[in-house]
């Protein structure tokens, strides 16, 4: 059973990640190749993590 | 050639006297606050962190803690002693202006800073010890910057093997030095007498073992990676296990808080740790 963490990191979206980061991890992301992953294994996780990047910028990062 | 982990961990680098008398301090059952504070004192860097990391997110103390003291007392001896500990290898272990050397000490610890919030957010969601975690991936690379100290010649060798082909980091650099540096981190740390928990974490890495911590590292390392926080550019640090995605992020959902609380205590530690914004 997974919680998510409770603690103060709650700050906006701007001023945990610059929209300048978000734009450079982007670009890396459409570039990053695990060694020796399984690929739909791999595919699963760059979908994450670009819909991590891409999401609205409203609402806070912490929830 | 065939080097024995015991020969590079006889070259490891010492620190500084003030900080060797503070670690050596610290090595007893309890040290007076008021004592503590005087040895930390002789250490300004590695006092003034200890104060803004005492005020961060990352302990999450309710009210400010002013002073040096106060710190000792409300973080206790065992928490500050791994604090301490963190502050004087990162200390000691940095980019130095005139290396030509194409392994940048900096973009580790960037890396090992971002595994380090997710593997702790990703823990505490998991209800395993989110401390540990943290000061295990912080320094589960730290065996690279030690053999790199050893050998200069090495570690670009390895990265541009691993940037050539299918090869991580971690088995490129066995390629070329015949060493695990898994290895080397969990024994500099044994070494400089760090925590036995992050030693064994770390060990636990190095020897494979299945478990959940070794799940939420694994993750870490290779979402640090995709988000460009790579040991080098191009190169992966380790692979990503199948199944480990969804064991540790359980959901979408849950994946985009999780990674949220992990830019937030990251966008504060970095200044913290590294000093960098």
């Amino acid at each position: 059973m997974v919680t998510l963490p409770l603690g103060d990191t709650r700050m906006s979206k701007e001023e945990a990640l610059s929209a300048a980061e978000r734009q450079r991890r982007l670009e890396h992301l459409d570039n990053f190749r695990d060694a020796l992953s399984d690929p739909h294994e791999l595919e699963k996780l760059r979908h994450i993590l670009a819909q991590y990047l891409n999401q609205g910028d409203q609402g806070e990062v912490a929830e | 050639m065939s080097i024995e982990v015991d020969e590079v961990l006889d070259k490891l680098p010492s620190f500084s006297p003030s900080v060797n008398k503070l670690l050596e301090a610290l090595k007893q059952d309890f040290v007076e606050p008021k004592e503590l504070e005087s040895l930390l004192l002789s250490c300004p860097v590695i006092a003034g962190r200890v104060l803004q990391i005492s005020n961060s997110s990352f302990y999450g103390f309710s009210r400010q803690i002013d002073s040096l003291r106060e710190a000792c007392v409300i973080l206790g001896q065992h928490t500050l002693r791994s604090l301490i500990y963190t502050l004087a290898v990162l200390g000691d272990y940095r980019d130095e202006g005139d290396r030509t050397n194409q392994l940048s000490y900096d973009a580790v610890w960037k890396h090992s800073l971002y595994s380090a919030c997710l593997a702790r957010v990703c823990g505490e969601a998991h209800e395993r010890n989110g401390n540990n975690l943290f000061t295990s991936a912080l320094f589960e690379h730290l065996g690279l910057i030690v053999l790199d100290n050893f050998n200069p010649a090495w570690l670009p060798s390895a990265i541009t093997l691993a940037a050539q082909g299918k090869h991580t980091v971690q088995d490129a650099v066995s390629e070329v030095t015949g060493l695990n540096y898994l290895e080397v981190s969990f024994k500099a740390l044994e070494y400089w007498n760090f925590p036995n928990e992050v030693c064994q974490t770390i060990q636990s890495v190095y020897d494979g073992t299945d478990s959940p911590d070794q799940h939420i590292l694994n993750l870490s390392n290779v979402v640090a990676d995709g988000f460009a926080y790579g040991i080098s550019n191009s190169v992966c640090t380790v692979s990503l296990k199948t199944g480990v995605l969804d064991e540790v992020f359980n959901n979408e959902a849950q994946a985009l808080a999780l990674l949220g609380a992990c830019d937030a205590l990251f966008a504060q530690l970095a200044k913290d740790f590294l000093g960098q914004s």
